[in-house]
């Protein structure tokens, strides 16, 4: 392609994007919901343990800290595309390579001092330094101040998902004193940009965070975000007692309520339910270099024999989505036309084809200890694969005991996992799957589907990208790769009727500064 | 032997005790499958991510190495630094120990108030059907589950009648005496069963001892008899397997709060065994040590002290 074209297609992109987020923006801000002013306190199973987001893959971790600082970009509230946050506006050089990001005006820190180049230009060197993303900044050649408020990033060779990962909140942006100050240490108290700051934290008790009154955003009645004057988040360990906290009103709301309680929460009064589609999926973890798994006529025999409705049905009371592949269906470039049939008599048939014609017994499946959601897909797999003749045996297992043995390849497949994706592009998750096994499936792609993997994470055409996507999951789908995925899971909130406004992302990131409390 | 010696020498024999226990604990938490990083990134797990994690917990160190640094910070006084909350643990002890001494001393006040009334009275009408219905309840908390007491404690009280909290800690002293009812009376109970059947065996054997038979001849009133003369020696038994109990509640506190959503020790050292943050572990085993040494200390103490007969 030519360069002018490139760099047409580029900037189109990167302005659709844009646009795009724009209009998601606008459609979720109707008007203000409710008052200013107010605590909302909120119960989480377990309350972040970290406050720094090098240091943490936790969901509850990273999308509370959202909440606290902010990157030059962010996901938007649909997470299909990337928005302004730090940065205002930013152009795209012609080979792709060169991302010149302008700096708001305005914005400023929590401790008052305004954003400048030199705290953007620490923050990044600091994350792709350190920690455990720092992967996502891998491919940068040079963070380089081209004024006060001008940022350049200069890439070694094309990276589609860069806005996507300079959206996550392990590149958010901190004073350039505090990233000295820190060195290798966690942040307990991050002084960052976000709409909340840290007022106090309690690990293991309780976290609050204060507004900041001198938050960029402005709501739509002129005045800035948040609304609220104060989120308290509390350590509820049993999800029976988060429900009865919230009906007795001693709290504002909750996520994680248990799939089983929400059919008599939907009739309760005195209580809002609010599901949230997400960018997870379910799936059975399988080792494919250990029998059963060995052929892949077995693996695509066992996929086809899961009824993936009646999993929905039995294990999430009917709220999931059946998956049809292994990306998440709110997710970018996700496949609806990828499918994972239920087909029992052609399974049936490929059994008798496999190196296993007379079926097979003995294969353990394992599953964390006390995950309940583990233990439903797990019994109703045995029941489908015992239909076709595959015999399975459940164990549950100490959780960190299994990650250690996942983590080793010592195991025959594995239920409960899921994977949520802490990113907006699907090139994570698609590296994750599908390349070297880093799911620790002993899964061994094609150098095609190798090499397409490659090219969509360097392929700056959104359609080309696009079809590559779609070509990667239709070949994962076939192989029957080392994933058995089952469903799309939303996230379920259980909230006073009080509450309004509130909205979670499908990354799972709770929009606390939107949400108010009603007038 | 003195009393300052005979307690200067248990010193010593509790400072080895620690020593060992803490070899014992700092090995034994790491032979257990599972690892505090894999664990950490889950799912996202790969070789670079696990590195750099354990790098930055000092768990790529040698074994050897480690130990040395927890020892060498024990003896400072610096129990480390948890794995999964980066908050000293010294200061999750002290934020958590309070809650759950609360809760052990309010249950063995309980499991007291319950258990002399029993006692005394079965023995005193041995084998009349008040006492058949006292030694009934003794089997049957000795033979139920504490974890199902409590549970079933919550639902009828807590939620059916309102009458308690669903879980939780109250934050002024009044509050935690309200909160902690349920719980304490959860263990109390479960002692109480023991040690009734206990203090019964005990009042026997002293009702029929010689010095009560020349009391009652002497024409004492009955009452005077059994408190003065019977109790007192009765008792010594009792308070010796009452210090024996207080060890094993300190430790045992950890189902009770699980159940009833305490911030305690006990709570904070299963999510630490589940998530293996090694230093909390290492650390809380410690103080658990401590607070039973000093228990047993203080009650062969008490022991000596009720009994002039016995010499430390």
């Amino acid at each position: 392609m030519k360069r002018r074209e490139l760099l047409g297609t580029a900037l189109a992109g990167a302005g659709l994007l844009a646009l795009e987020g724009a209009r998601a923006v606008s459609d979720a801000v109707a008007a203000v919901p409710g008052r200013r002013g107010g605590t909302l306190t909120w119960a989480y199973t377990t309350i972040p343990l970290r406050l720094d987001p090098l240091w943490t893959q936790a969901r509850t971790d990273n999308t509370t800290i959202s909440n606290i600082a902010e990157g030059l970009v962010r996901a938007n509230p649909n997470a299909t595309a990337v928005e302004p946050a730090l940065a205002e506006r930013w152009t795209v050089s012609g080979n792709g390579l060169t991302y010149t990001f302008s700096l708001r005006q305005g914005a400023r820190f929590h401790n008052g001092q305004p954003v400048t180049a030199d705290d953007v230009i620490a923050s990044l060197e600091r994350s792709r330094a350190l920690g455990v993303y720092k992967w996502s900044l891998a491919d940068v050649k040079t963070l380089a101040k081209l004024n006060d408020t001008t940022v350049a990033i200069v890439l070694n060779s094309p990276v589609a998902s860069i806005l996507a990962r300079l959206a996550m909140i392990s590149n958010a942006i901190f004073p350039k004193d505090e990233v000295a100050a820190i060195g290798q240490k966690e942040f307990t108290k991050p002084i960052g940009t976000g709409p909340f700051m840290v007022q106090e934290w309690v690990p293991n008790d309780h976290l609050t965070l204060n507004a900041n009154p001198h938050y960029w955003e402005m709501a739509p009645d002129g005045k800035p975000y948040p609304y609220l004057d104060q989120v308290i988040i509390k350590q509820v360990p049993e999800d029976t007692t988060k429900v009865l906290q919230i009906q007795a009103g001693d709290l504002n709301g909750a996520e994680a309520i248990p799939f089983s309680q929400v059919p008599a929460l939907k009739q309760n009064p005195r209580g809002q339910l609010l599901t949230f589609p997400q960018q997870q999926v379910y799936f059975m973890v399988i080792q494919v270099t250990r029998p059963p798994f060995d052929d892949v006529k077995v693996r695509q025999a066992m996929s086809l024999a899961l009824d993936r409705k009646v999993f929905v049905d039995r294990a999430t009371s009917g709220l999931a989505v059946p998956a049809n592949s292994f990306m998440p269906k709110s997710g970018l470039y996700w496949n609806a036309r990828a499918s994972l049939p239920f087909d029992p008599t052609k399974a049936k048939q490929l059994i008798k084809e496999s190196k296993y014609p007379n079926g097979h017994s003995g294969m353990i499946l394992q599953l964390p200890s006390g995950s309940q959601i583990g233990r439903d897909n797990a019994v109703l797999a045995q029941q489908m694969w015992g239909e076709i003749g595959m015999q399975v045996q459940i164990q549950e297992v100490d959780g960190s005991a299994l990650s250690a043995a996942w983590y080793k390849s010592s195991y025959d497949a594995i239920s409960g996992y899921q994977w949520t994706n802490g990113m907006m592009d699907p090139d994570q998750l698609v590296q994750f799957f599908v390349v070297d096994p880093k799911m620790n499936t002993g899964y061994q792609p094609s150098a095609h589907a190798v090499q397409l993997v490659k090219s969509a994470a360097e392929e700056l055409d959104l359609n080309k990208r696009r079809q590559m996507y779609y070509e990667i999951q239709n070949i994962y789908n076939g192989d029957v790769g080392g994933t058995i995925s089952l469903y799309y899971t939303p996230s379920v909130n259980y909230l006073t009727p009080t509450v309004k406004g509130f909205f979670r992302t499908p990354l799972g990131v709770p929009v606390y500064w939107r949400t108010a409390l009603a007038k | 032997m003195n009393r300052r010696g005979y307690i200067a020498g248990r010193l010593g024999q509790m400072a080895v005790t620690f020593a060992i226990l803490a070899v014992l604990i700092f090995y034994m938490i790491r032979l257990i499958p599972g690892d505090p990083a894999i664990t950490m990134l889950g799912i996202q797990a790969t070789p670079d991510s696990v590195q750099e994690l354990r790098h930055h917990l000092g768990l790529d160190r040698s074994v050897p190495v480690q130990f040395a640094i927890f020892i060498s910070g024990v003896v400072r006084g610096d129990l480390g630094t948890s794995i999964l909350v980066r908050a000293p643990v010294l200061d999750l002890v002290r934020r958590r120990l309070p809650v759950t001494l609360f809760l052990v001393t309010y249950a063995m006040i309980l499991a007291t108030i319950i258990t002399v009334p029993l006692g005394v009275t079965a023995a005193l009408r041995k084998d009349s059907a008040v006492d058949q219905a006292i030694r009934g309840f003794s089997v049957f908390w000795i033979s139920t589950p504490s974890f199902w007491v409590g549970i079933l404690m919550l639902i009828v009280f807590g939620v059916k009648f309102g009458l308690f909290p669903v879980g939780g800690s109250g934050r002024t002293f009044t509050e935690q005496v309200y909160y902690l009812f349920l719980p304490a009376l959860t263990m109390g109970l479960g002692v109480s069963a023991v040690l009734t059947r206990n203090l019964r065996d005990a009042v026997l054997a002293t009702l029929s001892a010689e010095h009560v038979v020349v009391a009652r001849a002497k024409g004492l009133p009955y009452r005077r008899v059994v408190i003065r003369h019977v109790l007192r020696n009765a008792i010594i038994s009792t308070v010796t397997l009452l210090g024996l109990y207080i060890g094993f509640l300190v430790g045992g506190s950890v189902i009770i709060e699980s159940v009833f959503a305490l911030p305690g020790m006990g709570s904070e050292m299963v999510s630490a065994i589940l998530g293996r943050d090694y230093q909390v572990v290492q650390g809380f085993t410690l103080v658990y040590a401590v607070l039973v040494s000093v228990v047993y200390l203080f009650t062969d103490i008490a022991y000596a002290l009720i009994d002039p007969r016995i010499t430390l």
